[in-house]
């Protein structure tokens, strides 16, 4: 049998982790199976590019960050449209069978996923397995790459805590959460930030400049926590791409640097903005992340040696189980304002942006 | 009194909650989660990880219920769990985890449900309803009352789907295939031909599913408030770009991702029936057997185990095992005999016998409800054929139907005058409307219960996200200044495109 295996989207620590955990269940496991690594995403199997993976060069990675197939963004609104006579799609599937593949694994986030459930909706034998530092894949409690995420962003928040201290200063610190704010919502209490804005809780451009300005005095620096993807209250009636143009005629493509001016303005004392970005996706797994993506790879291989396909791994309770990939392609877990974890947030004084 | 009704299909759990008084049934909630049991099968039965994952929408459903206070909550399944073979298990699980009951519908019953519900659009000019869903095809000529002119095919998408579809979707060749198997049910059970039926009311999930793949495809603007139509013309070419396309699977994806498989089989078989009926008109209702069933279960015309919120009970009462149908096909095939003989045998009955039944008939007639005549007709033996020849003579009081002229719109654009299909009432008509009227099926009762709720279910499902408060800001001079901004570029036709960000992670 042969196994394609692909690395597809933004990358995140514990993507090798994953290959080496598939790897080694098939090679302890499968008698003649053959893995083949599809590099760069979906870019590679619209290529139709693939190299058989030896043991030797997936056994020792659990501990490395990135990917060693390399990765692409594919638009999943593109796979589908014609060029030169054939789309994306066709090519993905006519490579399938020309590498003479029985399975593919796809890791990647839910974008990842709508192309996966797209494949198998062609008839291609397709397990994912979730990936993303943003924690927003449907129908699974936690995804790898997230735990690590949160440990890099709140140290980065520890070291920043302390120079805006010793300067009685206001700090933004961006972090990483287009759609959804589980990152930024568990490093800010991990550590202990004052304010947190996230893509889920629109907040009010008065209200924060308020609140900065009675913490400053109260504490003597204030530490506000944004979310890539937080909007303000009067944007939220907008459409995505309405924002999108507002930001791009004031030369911004987040809220951050919108609401640093702000802030400084009304409260006129000295504001900083520290944007974390790719520190959050790179570097070694941490340990909660290597047993996670290991356990998902394992789990991913058993269900193909089943032969259970068109579904995607994932973490329910404390059990590793598995999702029709139907029934969360296109879906996303957002964080619930009405939740217990924002509620404790909000019970121990944290702000949330709300009038 | 609030209730609650959910309900289990093949491809998703649906619930409704009903404020109801006893004089106005107000539906105020809806919610809906996709779970594809298809993908949850080993063999004819639901793997643990497929009952565990009902089990948990059954109880984040109930917590729903418990929010808005519902005192009493049905649990109910309908086709897909006919044929499972753990079903036992299934109800166990369900008991246990959750404590609702759970109530097995059979294909009558759900026929049943899914006419009350709609008995609305009797109304409509020689209207007809159809409910396709995963294990059986439910067609119901709304304009008539006697349970003999409901037809029950014991096939549905999941069985087209299986018996001639090799890969996701259906080829060309398997198209035909499926055209042909399916005429030639109809056929077989005289289902009627051109110029019967002007108006097909179509119901249920797969219907509604179709439809919202048809909104894309024809480019429409789905208002949730106002009626789902649906252009026959549009509608085959819709069939064809499904079959030959190469963006089909998009399509389906972005509009019923849960329902991939089944939307082909469930479009070309819509088709089938459209032609063959030759209707002008085509509606999607929101309303099905949830609806339906809420009605009959609160006007006694069904029985059903709830659970019960103030208590922590189960209440009600439990439907007889006999009108149970968890074998599928042969139970039905003798079911259907049984009637045939039953009906060959009433055929032959003396004057005598005639006269007593007709005693018998003024008699059944102020006891006996729509459901309790079905389900004997299902479950009995022929012992009862005197019972047969009298539901048989038995016509149910149809719905009040308006004396007027009705003004209905047409696919949006024009109106149509239609009269009532009902029939000249006799004179004396008022009399007896009193004295049967708690065990009819009143339109203006039904009207009731059936008021439509915002479409939150759909909206949510749609955008895969709960819904974000917002709150109405004071305008700043910079929001203010952005929005003209907006509405000059607009103006100016921008050229630049902002880049979206709808990539893979």
């Amino acid at each position: 049998m042969k196994f394609g295996i692909l690395t597809s989207g933004g990358d995140c620590a514990g993507l090798n982790a994953v290959i080496r955990s598939i790897g080694l269940y098939i090679s302890e496991n499968i008698k003649n199976a053959e893995i083949i690594g599809i590099p760069d995403g979906y870019g590679g199997l619209i290529r139709g590019e693939g190299f058989v993976l030896k043991e030797n060069s997936y056994s020792d990675i659990i501990d490395r960050g990135g990917t060693i197939l390399g990765t692409s963004r594919q638009a999943f609104k593109l796979m589908t449209i014609e060029e030169n006579g054939t789309s994306r799609l066709e090519k993905m599937c006519n490579n399938y069978k020309k590498l003479g593949l029985d399975c593919l694994f796809t890791l990647g986030g839910a974008g990842t996923h709508k192309t996966a459930a797209l494949l198998c909706a062609e008839g291609l034998n397709v397990i994912g397995i979730p990936k993303t530092i943003d924690n927003d894949i449907y129908g699974t409690d936690v995804t790898f790459g997230f735990q690590t995420a949160v440990e890099v962003a709140t140290e980065c928040i520890d070291r920043i805590k302390t120079t805006t201290a010793s300067h009685g200063r206001i700090m933004l610190v961006e972090i990483m959460g287009n759609k959804a704010g589980w990152l930024t919502l568990h490093s800010g209490i991990a550590a202990g930030a004052d304010c947190m804005l996230i893509p889920e809780i629109p907040f009010s451009l008065k209200a924060v400049k308020e609140f900065a300005k009675k913490r400053v005095e109260e504490k003597g620096c204030c530490i506000i926590l944004v979310a890539e993807g937080a909007l303000l209250s009067s944007e939220a009636k907008y459409k995505k791409k309405d924002r999108v143009f507002i930001r791009t005629e004031r030369g911004e493509s987040t809220v951050t640097l919108h609401l640093n001016e702000e802030i400084s303005n009304y409260t006129k004392k000295e504001t900083r903005c520290s944007v974390l970005g790719y520190m959050q996706r790179g570097g070694t797994p941490c340990a909660f992340d290597r047993v996670l993506s290991s356990r998902l790879g394992g789990y991913a291989a058993k269900l193909a040696n089943e032969g259970r396909f068109g579904v995607t791994a994932a973490v329910s309770g404390n059990h590793i189980t598995y999702n029709s990939v139907f029934d969360i392609a296109g879906k996303y877990k957002l964080v619930n304002p009405q939740g217990p974890i924002v509620k404790f947030a909000k019970s121990i004084g944290i702000y949330f942006g709300e009038e | 009194m609030k209730y609650s009704v959910i309900d289990i299909s093949s491809s998703s759990l649906s619930m409704i909650v009903a404020d109801a008084d006893g004089q106005k049934n107000e539906i105020i909630f809806k919610d809906r989660k996709s779970l594809s049991l298809l993908h949850y099968l080993d063999g004819k039965k639901i793997t643990s990880r497929g009952i565990e994952k009902l089990t948990k929408f059954v109880s984040d459903m109930k917590e729903t219920c418990v929010r808005l206070e519902v005192q009493k909550g049905y649990l109910i399944s309908t086709a897909v769990l006919r044929s499972i073979e753990n079903f036992d298990e299934i109800k166990s699980a369900v008991a246990e985890k959750t404590g609702f009951p759970l109530n097995f519908i059979d294909g009558t019953t759900e026929a049943f449900c899914d006419y009350v519900a709609n008995i609305y659009y009797a109304t409509y000019e020689r209207s007809v309803l159809i409910d396709f869903g995963g294990k059986s095809l439910e067609i119901c000529d709304l304009s008539k009352n006697s349970k003999e002119d409901m037809i029950f095919f014991n096939f549905g998408t999941l069985d087209v789907r299986k018996k001639f579809v090799k890969k996701i979707q259906p080829s060309k060749k398997e198209a035909k295939k499926i055209k042909q198997y399916v005429n030639e049910s109809f056929d077989k059970a005289n289902l009627p031909e051109k110029n019967v039926y002007a108006t097909a009311i179509m119901v249920g999930a797969t219907a509604r599913a179709v439809y919202d793949v048809y909104t894309e495809f024809a480019n429409i603007d789905d208002d949730s408030g106002s009626l789902k139509t649906i252009s026959y013309k549009k509608f085959k070419k819709l069939v064809d770009y499904l079959l030959t396309s190469v963006d089909r699977s998009k399509l389906i994806m972005n509009n019923a991702p849960e329902k991939l498989y089944l939307i082909t089989p469930a479009a070309i078989v819509f088709k089938v029936l459209f032609k063959r009926f030759g209707t002008k008109n085509i509606i999607v209702s929101d309303w099905g057997v949830k609806e339906g069933y809420l009605h009959a279960v609160l006007s006694g015309d069904e029985k059903g185990l709830f659970y019960n919120f103030e208590n922590n009970t189960v209440g009600g009462e439990a439907r007889d095992k006999e009108s149970y149908n968890t074998q599928g096909q042969e139970k039905k095939k003798d079911e259907k005999k049984t009637l045939n003989k039953a009906e060959k045998n009433s055929a032959k009955k003396s004057k005598d016998q005639s006269k007593s039944t007709s005693k018998k008939t003024d008699a059944v007639k102020g006891t006996e409800s729509f459901t309790q005549i079905a389900e004997k007709t299902v479950g009995d033996d022929t012992e009862n054929s005197e019972e047969i020849t009298v539901i048989k003579n038995k016509k149910i009081k149809k719905p009040d139907s308006p004396s007027e002229d009705i003004k209905i719109k047409g696919n949006g654009k024009t109106e149509k005058k239609v009269k009532s299909s009902s029939a000249e009432k006799p004179a004396d008509s008022t009399k007896k409307t009193s004295a049967k009227k708690s065990n009819t099926v009143s339109k203006s009762k039904v009207k009731e219960v059936l008021t439509k709720s915002s479409d939150i279910e759909k909206s949510a499902e749609k955008s895969g996200k709960t819904a974000i408060g917002t709150e109405t800001e004071q305008i700043t001079e910079e929001i203010s200044m952005t929005e003209k901004l907006i509405q000059k570029n607009k103006d100016d036709q921008v050229k630049e495109q902002p880049k979206t960000n709808d990539v893979s992670e």
